[in-house]
């Protein structure tokens, strides 16, 4: 190294010492190196997951109306991606966006409930440095009454019509089911994963994880677990202080593959189940009705992976709509279809869905919506009764405040 | 990013290149990372082996990759966005060309005076002054050349310098702060009163804390960016404070939500964030009314946003002095949130607090 004795002449500095270009090889290396390895295990299949979880898009109804839970914006950035709630009024003829009457960012997802036929009950999962969940509840989508907030992350609400509300919040310590009611300004713990376990009925079952609550008519409280035991369906009732398995028993065709319930509701007076099975054949779904007896119909497989599921909620007739997906284009989007169940004794029915579909909905009798989402426009196909494709309806194009999230 | 700058509203050739990128990047964004990453490691590899034949290349594909991020990205630094990345990449292709002037236009090497000017050997300022004087004087760009070489230093000993001196502090200096949100205004009038009640039930007024010096905000308890942030930085100054002078404080947040303001949204905002555990911290709420008569009065604006954005709010603090009097107010954006931005932030503050104190 020099200092510069003749400033005004110039000439080329020629071959640098080895050490430099040795050094640089290594470092150039090394963070070639990291960065493909980063790349790699991003791109990597995530592995075998034991516990499977229901969408959280999804599609209710109330006496009000129909509602939709669908995720917008850039749905690769979780805090640019914001969930939508959509109303159709019951004698309405559009759809309407509520999801800014939350009072909250709701990148976390939205989990839906109907409050008996009336009210709809909302829980925003926490995102980003919120860890507890606000809950709030409404008729209308206009006007919001906040309910006790939820200290966790849930994965399941469910409500019952005498305002007894229920909650599967998740822990690091252990899945656990909370309960409330409306004279009650606080959720109490109503069971753990690990005491549900524990219970005679949880021992026959070996839950690994609880995964889905529900509200009877009656005030009947369910749970749906993963077994860990094959051949065992976990749908659980507390009934008179004390946890009861409400099967159902799985036919002999399963009863080596492991069972879980992905989402559970009540239809009237009885439990009605999705289940997921997995062999080693492959994955399928069932759906399951109780009777009024304590038995349960089941419905024919439906043979896809949970992990491509879209969406999953009823369908007028107390039976099962799931979307999932079913190919992918060339520029990266995927191609979804629509599989229904019209209830008990119904056969799975396969149609093909727009691009885009995030879920679909049933805003009127006899038909059906399915709700499309590119970045910030939400499109609304419509199917009407006995039509054979799907008509484009209503454009929705969503204010949606990128980077308010970070 | 991208996606960001092509919603600012400008000239239509502009966000359409932007928006294109940004399409094309979402439908190739591997493809696209591994090109960057590729290209930055075979330019470093250029750039250090400095090879006089490769680098007149390197430099090139450096000033392409440097201006298309600047144009695709960035939105030429101006249309969006705001802070210093918007313009980075031209500093950075500045300080490209400078290395490569200096790696190419080494002067040749007086062997005869190498003894004596090789670093490290004793050589007095003012030879070292004159020999720079006849340089300039043999070659007047030379003169320029320094200029440019001092400027760029006192840029980085100005800016940057004490900049990353902070961040590295753990009891950050006021300036990680006031770049943000600029320094404390010091004022002096009687601030209003309001009648609320905290987390537990207790009805609480301003005229119920004189006496005490108060340091008051407006957080809204399910937010998930920055409140949280906000109660950390007011817990760090309570902490700064001297045990003396802290029983004498009061911190106090009024809450900034319309919709979840009932008692267990504040209790549950306490324990995530660990307030409960300070013996002088009032979270308040009330009716909707007297809530927006308090914003109103402190000029807070709460508003729903669209689209399940959480809810915007004045991001802001008063410290009120003993005798009821609003003595700084303090613009209280938490900025990147970082351990030193936080500190910084409640260095600020604390000194608001034991100035109104006083």
């Amino acid at each position: 190294v020099t200092m510069p004795a003749h400033p005004g002449t110039t000439v080329p500095r020629g071959q640098s010492p080895t050490w430099v270009s040795r050094v640089a090889t290594a470092v150039g290396a090394a963070l070639f190196a990291i960065n493909m390895y980063a790349v790699a295990a991003s791109a990597a299949p995530e592995g075998h997951v034991d516990v499977l979880r229901a969408p959280l898009a999804t599609s209710i109804s109330t006496f009000e109306g129909t509602w939709a839970s669908v995720p917008m914006g850039h749905l690769d950035q979780p805090l640019n991606t914001f969930w939508q709630l959509f109303f159709f009024p019951s004698h309405g003829e559009r759809w309407s966006n509520h999801a800014g009457q939350l009072g909250i960012a709701d990148n976390g997802g939205l989990l839906l409930a109907a409050r008996g036929d009336r009210s709809l009950l909302v829980a925003v999962r926490p995102s980003n440095r919120l860890e507890f969940s606000a809950v709030a509840s409404t008729t209308d989508g206009r006007s919001w009454a906040p309910v006790t907030a939820l200290e966790g992350n849930p994965l399941s609400l469910a409500a019952g019509a005498d305002g007894q509300d229920l909650a599967l919040l998740h822990e690091a310590s252990g899945d656990k089911v909370l309960t409330s009611d409306r004279r009650s300004s606080s959720w109490q713990t109503l069971v753990t994963a690990h005491a549900l376990a524990s219970s005679r009925p949880g021992r026959a079952c070996a839950p690994l994880a609880l995964t889905s609550v529900a509200v009877g008519a009656s005030g009947t409280l369910l749970v749906g677990a993963a077994c860990g035991r094959a051949g065992v369906a976990g749908v659980f009732v507390y009934d008179h202080g004390a946890w009861r398995s409400a099967g159902p028993r799985m036919s002999e065709q399963y009863g080596r593959d492991h069972v879980q319930v992905l989402s559970l509701r009540d239809a009237g007076s009885a439990p009605v189940a999705l289940f997921s099975v997995s062999s080693a054949s492959g994955e399928e779904l069932v759906e399951g009705w109780a009777g009024a007896d304590g038995r349960w119909r089941l419905s024919t497989g439906l043979f896809l992976k949970a992990r491509d599921l879209v969406s999953v909620g009823p369908t007028p007739g107390g039976g099962e709509f799931v979307v999932y997906r079913d190919g992918i284009h060339r520029d990266g989007t995927h191609t979804e279809k629509l599989d229904l169940l019209n209830g008990p004794g119904a056969v799975w029915q396969t149609m093909p869905l727009p691009n885009g579909t995030a879920t679909v909905a049933f805003p009127a009798p006899g038909r059906t919506d399915a709700l499309s989402v590119n970045d910030t426009v939400m499109t609304d196909w419509e199917l009407e009764p006995g039509a054979s494709h799907w008509a484009k309806g209503q454009v929705t194009h969503v204010d949606i405040l990128f980077g308010s999230s970070n | 990013m991208a996606a960001q700058m092509a919603q600012t509203p400008q000239p239509h050739v502009l966000s359409s290149w932007i928006t294109a990128f940004e399409g094309f990047d979402r439908a190739h964004g591997f493809a696209v990372n591994l090109f960057v990453v590729i290209a930055l490691a075979l330019l470093g590899l250029a750039l250090l082996a400095g090879r006089t034949r490769v680098l007149p290349y390197a430099v090139a594909a450096c000033a392409v990759l440097c201006l298309a991020t600047w144009v695709l990205v960035q939105d030429l630094g101006f249309f969006g966005g705001v802070g210093t990345d918007p313009n980075s990449m031209i500093p950075v292709l500045l300080v490209i060309g400078g290395g490569y002037l200096g790696m190419t236009r080494v002067p040749a090497v007086n062997r005869s005076a190498a003894a004596v000017t090789r670093i490290g050997t004793w050589q007095r300022p003012k030879e070292r002054l004159v020999a720079w004087w006849s340089a300039v004087g043999r070659r007047p760009a030379y003169l320029l050349h320094s200029v440019i070489a001092l400027g760029a230093v006192g840029i980085l000993l100005l800016g940057a310098a004490p900049m990353a001196v902070a961040s590295l502090q753990p009891h950050a200096a006021p300036i990680l702060a006031e770049a943000v949100d600029g320094a404390p205004n010091a004022t002096n009038f009687v601030a209003r009163d309001f009648r609320l009640a905290d987390q537990y039930g207790r009805p609480v007024s301003l005229a119920s804390l004189r006496g005490k010096t108060v340091a008051l905000t407006f957080l809204d308890p399910v937010c998930t960016s920055d409140c949280p942030l906000i109660g950390q930085y007011f817990r760090q100054a309570d902490a700064m404070l001297a045990p003396s002078l802290r029983q004498h404080v009061e911190l106090v947040a009024i809450v900034a939500n319309p919709l979840y303001r009932s008692r267990s949204y504040l209790l549950a905002y306490d324990q995530e964030e660990g307030m409960q555990h300070l013996a002088n911290w009032l979270y308040l709420t009330g009716p909707l009314q007297a809530l927006r008569e308090t914003w109103d009065k402190y000029g807070v604006q709460v508003e729903y946003e669209p689209a399940g954005a959480m809810i915007g709010h004045s991001e802001i603090a008063y410290v009120i002095g003993p005798r009821g009097h609003v003595r700084s107010v303090l613009e209280s954006d938490p900025g990147s949130g970082t351990e030193a931005q936080e500190s910084s932030l409640a260095v600020t503050l604390a000194a608001a607090i034991r100035s109104a104190a006083r």
